[in-house]
């Protein structure tokens, strides 16, 4: 599933304590791989994870990788704000992929 | 996507307001990346002495003042009901081109910034500063 569309049924997930298990609501779920963005994945439910304002962020991070930026301009012409949570967002992917990397290394020993 | 949007804006009242049932209402926004890095390259200078460069003779300037101004001119994108001290009517917000701060811009003139109060000058830098910039918790999240 993907995150974009946001619409998480948390209504749904109160009223049955068996699919806030399986959705990662108050830990996370025992479903492997149970929530993707992307190609992110994760086990907690995003709806607990992200705030709205985060969200908008990611979601701009996306479509940068595809070389579309918010404002009319180059880098320099869009907000302050946008370009260091973009470089935030950036460096905490390359983290990722980077534990992930040696995880896999060190499974291949 | 007001967060990403550099023409949206917030308005703010000053904690200075006098006039609680009329206040002043500012309109202030973000900052681009390249006006940002420019006003922080400004405010601060750095001389060392040609003659005795080894030593501690040093001569440091923080622009705090004329940090906020620039700030203000570039981060403050127009009011409601802002009365003039002297003569008690109310000011038209107006802008002037300049190409100041690496590219050409209209900015806040001279002539307004010279009207607010330095108090609320210095306030209303901090919240452009604040929407400009990413809080500890929104880095976290």
């Amino acid at each position: 599933m993907a995150l974009g569309e946001l619409n998480l049924p948390c209504e749904h997930c109160h009223e049955n304590p068996g699919l806030q298990v399986e959705n990662g609501c108050l830990k996370d779920s025992p479903v492997p791989d149970r929530w993707q963005i992307g190609k992110y994945k994760f086990q907690r439910c995003p709806g607990k994870l992200v705030t709205a304002e985060s969200y908008e962020y990611i979601k701009a991070y996306n479509w940068m990788q595809r070389g579309f930026l918010p404002n009319p301009g180059g880098w320099m012409e869009q907000p302050a704000k946008f370009v260091r949570a973009m470089t935030i967002i950036d460096s905490e992917l390359m983290k990722r992929e980077k534990e992930e990397i040696e995880k896999i290394k060190r499974g291949a020993k | 996507m007001k967060v990403l949007n550099l023409a949206s804006t917030k308005n703010h009242i000053s904690k200075y307001e006098d006039d609680k049932n009329n206040p002043t209402v500012w309109e202030i926004g973000c900052l681009d990346e390249m006006a940002a890095a420019i006003i922080d390259d400004m405010s601060t200078e750095y001389e060392i002495d040609k003659n005795a460069p080894e030593t501690a003779r040093a001569k440091t300037t923080f622009n705090y003042n004329k940090k906020n101004f620039d700030i203000l001119r570039l981060g403050l994108k127009g009011f409601q009901n802002l009365i003039h001290p002297e003569t008690g009517k109310e000011v038209k917000f107006e802008t002037v081109a300049t190409a100041r701060f690496g590219k050409s811009r209209n900015v806040v003139s001279d002539s307004i910034l010279m009207v607010i109060p330095r108090k609320v000058r210095d306030e209303l830098a901090e919240e452009i500063k604040k929407l400009s910039g990413l809080s500890e918790e929104q880095e976290k999240n």
